[in-house]
């Protein structure tokens, strides 16, 4: 049993880093190949090396933007640090999900250390890729294929949009207003409004009384 | 046979003067399907150990990299596009046969102007003393006749402070592994060498001489004798593999 637990770290170590790291770096290049205009933004950041430190579970990942302003994973880097972020991985993970990453990083528990701004370029590159999928499938399929293709997507992507909305909008309305489980937010606004007067009231009163108490 | 003067060739001892040949030999056969039996092989993993191999060895822009074995260009391609137009990469390979696919490969699908070709020995390299920022022999070590000479040599060839880098098959640190591994080399390679490249013995000579070479240990004290300072290994898969690194004294 001993052996096989050692076999299993062994294996899982340093191999599969780096394989989970070459996963990466191709994805971000297609990513970036499907959006040639952030290219030049990339290469305004050559020579960057950005240290992503996750705590939990323990892992170092090195961005670095080399001289051609491509984007490489390493999980090994002896050169200077641009920017250091460290966190849990569900910090970065709530990174990725923000809508807004810049606003994200700055209010989130992760901490950063070097240049936040160039942390912040880099950031909003990402989060503004806009990937022509369409002008990608062109090239392997031709116009009309790729086109057909790409309507057929968007149709489905609203559609789940669409359903996704209405399906969230009815639950909350069975929440609030069927089963009564939970008030709505007006219900709830009002609640706070009608404790902040009853605050006040209490406040006048007591010092109300207080005046009182030093007339008799 | 006097004992110095014989040395290994797989299981089989021969003259220290024969082995260049008999390598040679082998890679002339194996030239043409190197790639794709490096693939086979390793289910396409010694790109995950190369890469490592370059984050390791720290190369910048600007840097000269001399990678020894180079043969078909894999690691050479990877450190063209990070020393960029300022840097020089030499890909030198003893082997004819081998430097030919590999300068073909890179003539007709990835051409890079900063790379260089040249058939060299790795135990009497033919470049000035403190030529190169970095060297890295990836899976060639073994095949070399005389391996101190091969690293005393790399040793004059970099700059103070440079770093050496040698991938290289070694030993499984785990039982298992080992026993599997074993398994594997010597009863599949061989047959998949017979189907792919019509040539089971020189895969039989691969796994024979992966065996023969030095394990982690032995090899760290071949390159610390050959005067490299801060000499450390990374095992990859269980340490099928090993990465040696071992810096150049700045003084030197």
């Amino acid at each position: 049993m001993q052996y096989i637990e050692e076999l299993k770290i062994q294996m899982i170590s340093q191999t599969l880093q780096t394989a989970a790291m070459a996963i990466l770096e191709i994805s971000i290049h297609q990513a970036i190949k499907l959006d040639r205009t952030k290219c030049s933004g990339l290469r305004s950041l050559s020579g960057c090396a950005f240290l992503i430190n996750i705590t939990e579970p323990n892992l170092r990942i090195y961005l670095v933007i080399d001289s051609t302003g491509q984007p490489r994973l390493q999980s090994i880097y002896e050169g200077e640090i641009t920017t250091r972020v460290s966190g849990t991985a569900s910090e970065f993970f709530a990174l990725t999900l923000s809508e807004d990453p810049g606003a994200e990083l700055i209010n989130s528990p992760l901490e950063i250390s070097g240049e936040s701004n160039r942390l912040l370029e880099i950031s909003q590159i990402f989060k503004n890729l806009d990937l022509d999928w369409e002008a990608y499938l062109t090239e392997y399929l031709g116009d009309i294929a790729s086109h057909r293709i790409g309507s057929s997507v968007r149709r489905v992507h609203q559609w789940n949009k669409l359903t996704k909305d209405s399906l969230l909008r009815q639950i909350r309305e069975y929440i609030h207003e069927e089963a009564r489980l939970s008030p709505s937010k007006l219900e709830l606004e009002d609640f706070y409004t009608d404790i902040q007067k009853l605050r006040l009231a209490a406040d006048r009163l007591a010092s109300l009384t207080k005046k009182l108490r030093k007339a008799i | 046979m006097k004992e110095n003067d014989s040395t290994d060739f797989g299981f089989k001892t021969v003259p220290k003067n024969e082995k260049a040949d008999l390598v040679a030999g082998i890679f002339n056969s194996v030239a043409d399907r190197y790639d794709l039996m490096n693939d086979l092989m390793s289910i396409g993993i010694h790109r995950i150990w190369k890469r490592f191999a370059i984050e390791l060895s720290a190369v910048r822009e600007g840097n000269s990299v001399l990678d020894i074995a180079g043969g078909t260009g894999d690691l050479a391609i990877k450190f063209a596009d990070i020393v960029g137009p300022d840097g020089t990469v030499v890909l030198a390979d003893i082997n004819e046969s081998m430097l030919k696919v590999g300068r073909d490969k890179l003539l007709d699908k990835c051409w890079r102007p900063n790379i260089d070709f040249v058939q060299a020995d790795a135990q009497n390299l033919p470049f000035p003393d403190a030529t190169f920022e970095c060297i890295t022999i990836a899976f060639g070590l073994r095949n070399v006749t005389d391996k101190s000479a091969a690293l005393k040599s790399m040793y004059r060839a970099l700059k103070p402070g440079g770093r050496l880098l040698i991938l290289e098959f070694s030993k499984p640190t785990n039982e298992i592994l080992a026993k599997a591994y074993d398994a594997y080399s010597f009863h599949i390679l061989p047959l998949m060498g017979k189907i792919v490249a019509n040539d089971s013995d020189s895969y039989k000579y691969l796994a024979e001489s992966i065996r023969m070479h030095p394990d982690q240990e032995e090899l760290q004290i071949l390159v610390e004798d050959a005067g490299f300072s801060n000499c450390d290994y990374y095992n990859m898969t269980g340490g099928i593999v090993a990465i040696h690194r071992g810096i150049k004294n700045p003084d030197d």
